[in-house]
């Protein structure tokens, strides 16, 4: 073969090879965000507290999740915060426990801090990691903070130990989602701690209800709630007893939900 | 695999699937033709067939095939004399035969043995104007068109030079946008804009890059439809311009036109009534001069053609205010002209200058090369004055009277191309290839030169946005006694008497931010043409070709940051930053904004244009192309691909004497995207910031304003903006860090294209059409919302992932009557009329509305909840669009001439919609069906022009006259205030913005459907209406006059 069929052949390799069809790129972990706004986390107990801990249970509160990633780098990290610290948080706040620089120092540290998957995996799962971890380790992501006694609050150290944290993310749904599971302790100044151990499930944004028709989401034309429109049917209004107002919730575990999506 | 790349590169060549380019604008055009025997009728092989012309390097020879078919292939527009000569048969000549780019003319003779006396001779040769070739619509503007047609309106483009897009305005079916034109229904970024075969687009919008001088074409043809696949990557029309060459002859001009404002009639302001405000634009002058010439380097090998033309245009803008003096009354607002004390004048202009230099080579006879280079760099603004863009007649926003607006922007464009055309095969394999780079590169700097990261300067000076809220508004007196706007002592007085009276909607206080975005678009074309017989003629094309592009832009914010007082502007601001969460509440501060985006397109085609028996012409082919995108990090971002797109079309000439034509063709069309929507969304432009109280020392009105800005800003006094929600940032907020998630079965944006029609050539070198065009949208690429702006995607709007979204529609139907008598006995004549409708809900790559210029990722689709009222009449919906252009040459003797020129164009109203706001952006929102307001009045204007023409020694010939535009001063409504309310709405059930009711009125509860509902469902009050909706946003410029000399030698 001469110079000329290596030339022409080349040419026309490149041609056909341009033909071939190229996948659109997965994209990142997404993760659904914004201030003023959080996830709403229904637990489920695997080991409830009980007796004098009872009422002291997680039930169901609104997380913030939120993600970092640096411009050029593929590296993202992960933040979130509970409900629970939020309020002793608002509280301290309002009395005005703190001066604004305080204030500011001590929000960072009520704050669980996790690295969090590049990209999603075939099942559209990203992981909260360990900083430094892989994924064939165990994902345990420990946090404890003491806040003090202010208002309605005792002085009271909170502890969570993460577990499997999961976020799915998908063009039909970048992190709208959240399931994981939590071992969760709290100790009141003078009382005995109270632990207990929860899976639990977290979806985008929070939306107040009252009933399971507010939770249906907006679609063409019609106003209602800005979850996503995919997830209709598989909606609830999450109330607490005794309460008129809840979160929408989803009725399917997030995997189900997920494959429905992606079927 | 070696043994493999060669089967491949066989099969290739075999089948007959590889080569060529597209869109080659160049020396396409062709004579076809038979050649018969005048007596036997039968046809005459082995004949001469020779083309010359001034604008034609050499002389082109063929020769008859034994059918009597000749065909004469890669020809420069011009004015031919065809020869033919064959042994035993007198020799014919045909001189004069204008073929205009892109045109396939059917010249058929009968030739007379030479045995017949002359009296018994009939030598028939046809001088035809039916491009029998194609199925394509459009129109093709000569060298004889640019110079005797007025082209350039001054309500077309602001500044001085005769674009030669400008060109596009006279064809059927075509009217202006915000940005250029829109053809057939479409926007025009959606346009494909060449010079000499090379795209001259904007790589990042789409718009048009290149504003070069239509002092330099040749000719210029806009393609409305009917494309064959060598055309791709647009779903508008195709604009392009073949610029002239050098020959044997030296060729030049030398040229000059100016409209003074003295010419001008008086402007008319334009007066918001809802702020207050009121401005007028006057046009002072503008102006182009320059030359052009073209000749041999060495006589039949080398020839130059070289151009300059500066051009200029400057323009007044005053503005005023105004004094309530209703007593509150809102259904009947009354205003007092506070124009004496409030006045004031800003300066606005344009300096620019097209070139070009072109060098053309001819090694064998069957060989060109050819190597350009052109441009339009411009300057506009500084030293005071207010810059006026190449692209669109941007007036300042918001008002006139914040200095801070005011900068210089530099506009820069060049282009390099090297082309080849050669022939073998006895000229029945042809050869064009061409390499080109487009570049631009668009520089704003404030108006005291300051650059990026400046310590001093109002680059270094942040900016705050003040806008009038209904509890807090920004008083004219305050403005005026902190010195930023004048206002009499009789005035304040009374404004301070009567609080809330005078008041500023938006001032801008603080510096201006410099930018800087270049732009690159490096193309490659070979496209390979056979010529076989088989059944009847084939010309086979297929080619290849390969763009890249690049995009470094960089945007910045003044002194770092842009605040807004959104309460009052002593309550609180929000900082907005460019820059990026590192973590929580670690809000990273870039000093600017990057970005880098990249994109590769690649594509082939192949063609047949098949002459069945040289009765019916078939056109059939394919093309393929593919788009790849990548962000700044130079990752795949976005795949548009698999754009297949198949065309089909038939030509019949039913009196085979090529005077006529009945011709259908179908094609679809693929959308070469931007990559502006890269730059938006892959990721975003990265901005965050955080919520200040302002502390009283946070005073804008100081003097010393950087210090008041340091106060406002100090760490503690940021706001905990969470609202109670646990977010991990409670004190920053950021958005657009990550790129958006694209749905894996997106389908490129295409639109499906019909035309039909008939042409008959009524009387010699006129041609009477009437065609038919339909369009409509396949797929759409947009960015959408499933959870009302939290989280966005790009998808296919009611496809995919998209699917709860209501599909992109866009119908455009029109009909054409078209005549057109070419230039010849000294008379020339081109009129249509379109009757078309466009209806759907989707504009194109910006939305008019709001002129929102962000290609495929507009806000048309992006939130569920607004999906009512979409659908309807598009603003670009033009019932009747009538254009008439006459010329004549009225000569007095061997030296002398006059020229007259006539114009009308006249366009029905358009559309108008009622909008209101969602998520504090205005134009969101259609709370009556759209289009659904009352229509714009016509649009009409009538241009004429004289000229006298003088011939000169040496055969030079100087011409002097000059243009009215708008003779009868027609001073129509061009545009409406289209914003029914400024608060955050939901669409209604009214039918037309006149039925919607308010809370005021009786029965107007949130259940009735014609009831104006905020984003809580609660009526608003009529107090929410705009009071300016519905009233003048402009109006159609005055009568002016222009006047002009040209020697040409």
């Amino acid at each position: 073969m001469n110079t000329r069929h290596w030339v022409c052949g080349l040419f026309l390799g490149c041609l056909l090879g341009v033909f071939a069809c190229v996948d659109q790129p997965q994209g990142y972990c997404q993760m659904a965000q914004q201030q003023g706004e959080a996830h709403f986390a229904v637990y489920k107990a695997k080991v409830e507290m009980e007796g004098v801990c009872e009422a002291k249970r997680l039930t169901a509160e609104r997380i913030g999740f939120e993600t970092y990633q640096l411009p050029m780098q593929d590296k993202i990290s992960i933040a979130w915060r509970t409900e629970t610290l939020q309020q002793h948080f608002d509280e301290a706040m309002l009395e005005g426990l703190w001066s604004p620089e305080e204030e500011q120092e001590v929000s960072l540290t009520l704050n669980v801090l996790a690295d969090y998957s590049s990209k999603p995996d075939e099942e559209n799962r990203c992981y909260a990691l360990n900083n430094g971890s892989n994924l064939a380790e165990p994902q345990l992501i420990e946090f404890s903070k003491t806040l003090e006694a202010v208002g309605s609050f005792p002085a009271t150290t909170y502890q969570y130990q993460w577990r499997n944290v999961v976020v799915y993310s998908m063009p039909a749904s970048s992190g709208q989602l959240v399931e994981g599971e939590v071992t969760y302790t709290i100790q009141e100044e003078g009382a005995e701690a109270c632990t207990g151990e929860y899976s639990f499930v977290a979806l985008w944004p929070a939306y107040v209800c009252e009933s399971d028709a507010d939770c249906t989401p907006s679609v063409r034309g019609q106003e209602g709630s800005p979850i996503n429109p995919d997830f209709a049917g598989y909606l609830k209004c999450y109330l607490q007893e005794g309460e008129e107002e809840g979160y929408c919730t989803v009725t399917l575990p997030p995997k189900e939900l997920i494959e429905k999506l992606a079927k | 695999m070696h043994q493999t790349l060669f089967s491949w590169a066989r099969w290739g060549l075999l089948t007959g699937v590889v080569v060529a380019g597209i869109s080659w604008a160049q020396s396409s055009s062709v004579f076809v033709g038979t050649v018969r025997d005048a007596l036997s009728k039968q046809p005459v092989s082995e004949v001469i067939v020779i083309a010359t012309a001034p604008e034609k390097l050499g002389e082109e020879i063929v020769l008859t095939d034994n059918t009597g078919s000749y065909r004469i292939s890669q020809l420069p527009p011009g004015a031919y004399q065809l020869r033919f000569e064959k042994e035993g048969y007198r020799s014919f000549e045909r001189e004069g035969v204008l073929l205009d780019s892109n045109k396939t003319l059917r010249v058929n003779i009968e030739m007379a043995p030479s045995e017949i006396d002359a009296e018994e001779e009939v030598v028939v040769g046809q001088t035809p104007v039916v491009d029998v070739g194609s199925a394509a619509v459009g129109m093709v503007a000569n060298e004889a068109f640019l110079r005797k047609m007025p082209l350039t309106r001054p309500d077309y483009r602001p500044t001085g030079t005769t674009g030669f897009d400008a060109v596009a305005q006279s064809a059927p079916g075509v009217q202006g946008d915000t940005y250029g034109f829109s053809i057939v229904g479409t926007t025009s970024p959606e346009n494909a804009v060449f010079v000499d075969g090379l795209s001259v687009s904007n790589p990042g919008t789409g718009v048009l890059g290149t504003h070069l001088s239509a002092e330099f074409m040749q000719d210029v043809s806009v393609i409305t439809g009917g494309f064959m696949p060598e055309y791709g990557r647009t779903t508008g029309g195709i604009i392009s311009g073949t610029t002239k060459s050098g020959s044997n002859e030296f060729r030049g001009s030398v040229f000059a036109v100016f409209a003074p404002g003295a010419l001008t009639g008086a402007a008319k302001s334009v007066d918001d009534v809802a702020a207050q405000y009121s401005s007028l634009y006057e046009r002072q002058y503008s102006g182009e001069f320059g030359f052009d010439l073209g000749g041999p380097i060495i006589k039949d090998k080398l020839w130059f053609y070289v151009g300059f033309a500066p051009s200029m245009f400057k323009s007044k803008i005053s503005s005023w205010y105004s004094q309530r003096i209703d007593g509150g009354d809102s259904e009947n607002p009354t205003y007092q002209r506070l124009e004496s004390s409030t006045r004031n004048q800003l300066r606005a202009d344009n300096r620019g200058y097209s070139y070009i230099a072109k060098l053309s080579y001819q090694p064998a006879s069957n060989h060109h090369l050819s190597l350009e280079i052109f441009g339009a760099p411009s300057e506009a603004g500084g030293g005071g004055r207010w810059p006026v863009a190449m692209g669109n007649e941007s007036l300042p926003s918001g008002n006139a009277q914040d200095s801070t607006t005011l900068g210089r922007l530099q506009e820069d464009s060049m282009d390099l191309l090297l082309k080849y055309a050669g022939s073998f095969w006895k000229k029945r394999f042809l050869v064009d290839a061409h390499i080109g780079w487009h570049h631009q590169r668009d520089r704003f700097s404030p108006d005291d030169g300051s650059q990026l990261g400046a310590a001093s300067g109002m680059a270094s000076m942040p900016k705050v946005w003040v806008y009038s809220t209904e509890d807090r508004k920004i008083e004219m007196a305050d403005l005026a006694d902190w010195g930023y706007i004048s206002l009499s002592e009789a005035d304040k007085a009374r404004c301070r008497a009567y609080p809330g009276t005078c008041i500023v909607d938006l001032f801008g206080f603080g510096g201006r931010s410099p930018s800087d975005t270049k732009l690159d678009r490096i193309s490659a074309k070979a496209m390979g043409t056979l010529l076989f017989q088989g059944a009847g003629h084939h010309v086979v094309k297929a080619g290849v070709n390969a763009e890249f592009l690049l995009m470094d832009s960089i945007v910045s914010m003044p002194g770092g940051r842009e605040l807004y007082g959104d309460q009052d502007y002593v309550g609180y601001y929000t900082d907005y930053r460019y820059g990026v969460l590192l973590g929580p509440d670690a809000f990273h501060e870039d000093a600017y904004s990057r970005s880098q985006p990249k994109g590769i397109t690649y594509g082939a085609f192949v063609q047949d244009s098949w002459s069945i028996f040289d009765k019916v012409t078939l056109n059939v082919g394919v093309r393929w192309d593919q788009q790849q995108l990548y962000g700044s990090d130079s990752k795949l971002a976005l795949v548009v691909g698999n754009q297949w797109s198949p065309r089909a079309g038939v030509v019949y000439d039913f009196m085979q004497n090529g005077k006529s034509k009945i011709f259908a063709n179908y094609a679809r069309l693929y959308e070469t995207v931007p990559l502006g929507l890269v730059e938006s969304s892959f990721p975003g432009r990265r901005q965050g910031g955080y919520y200040y109280y302002s502390p009283a020392d946070c005073d804008f009105a100081s003097e010393d304003v950087r210090a008041a800005f340091g106060n406002c800003v100090r760490a503690e006094n940021r706001m905990n903006a969470s609202g109670g929600a646990p977010n991990p940032s409670q004190y920053a907020f950021a958005f657009n860090g990550q790129s958006v998630l694209v749905d894996p079965q997106l389908k490129p944006q295409s639109t499906d294209e019909i035309v039909a029609g008939v042409e008959y050539e009524v009387f010699e070198n006129a041609s009477l059409g009437f065609s038919y065009t339909r369009r409509y949208m396949n797929h759409v690429i947009e960015d959408m919302s499933r959870d009302n702006g939290y989280t966005y995607f790009i998808g296919n709007p009611g496809f995919g992932i998209a699917k709860e979204f209501p599909k992109a529609v866009r119908n455009y139907n029109a009909f054409t009557l078209n005549f057109r008598k070419v230039f010849s006995g000294l008379w020339f004549m081109q009129a249509s009329y379109t009757y078309s409708t466009l209806k759907g809900n989707y504009s194109g790559l910006f939305k008019p509305e709001t002129e929102q210029l962000n290609p495929n990722a507009t806000s048309d689709f992006d939130f569920l909840v607004l999906s009512s009222n979409r659908s309807g009449y598009l603003p670009l919906d033009i019932r009747h669009n009538i254009r008439a252009q006459v010329s004549k040459e009225f000569e007095f003797s061997s030296k002398m001439s006059l020229g007259l020129s006539l114009s009308y164009f006249g366009l029905s109203g358009a559309p108008t919609s009622a909008y209101g706001s969602y998520n504090n952006v205005w134009g969101q929102v259609l709370i009556a069906p759209r289009g659904s307001g009352s229509r714009l009045p016509w649009y009409s204007t009538i241009n004429t022009g004289v000229k006298f023409n003088v011939r000169l020694a040496g055969g030079s010939v100087l011409s002097v006259g000059g243009t009215i535009f708008n003779l009868f001063n027609f001073r129509a409504t061009t545009l409406v205030d289209e914003q029914f309310t400024y608060q955050n709405v939901l669409p209604s059930g009214a039918k037309t913005p006149e039925d919607i009711c308010f809370r005021e009125d009786p029965g107007c509860t949130p259940d009735n459907p014609n009831a104006l509902r905020g984003t809580d469902g609660e009526v608003l009050s009529r107090s929410a209406k705009n009071k300016n909706f519905g009233r003048a946003r402009s109006y159609q410029s005055p009568i002016s006059a222009r006047l002009e000399a040209r020697i040409t030698f």
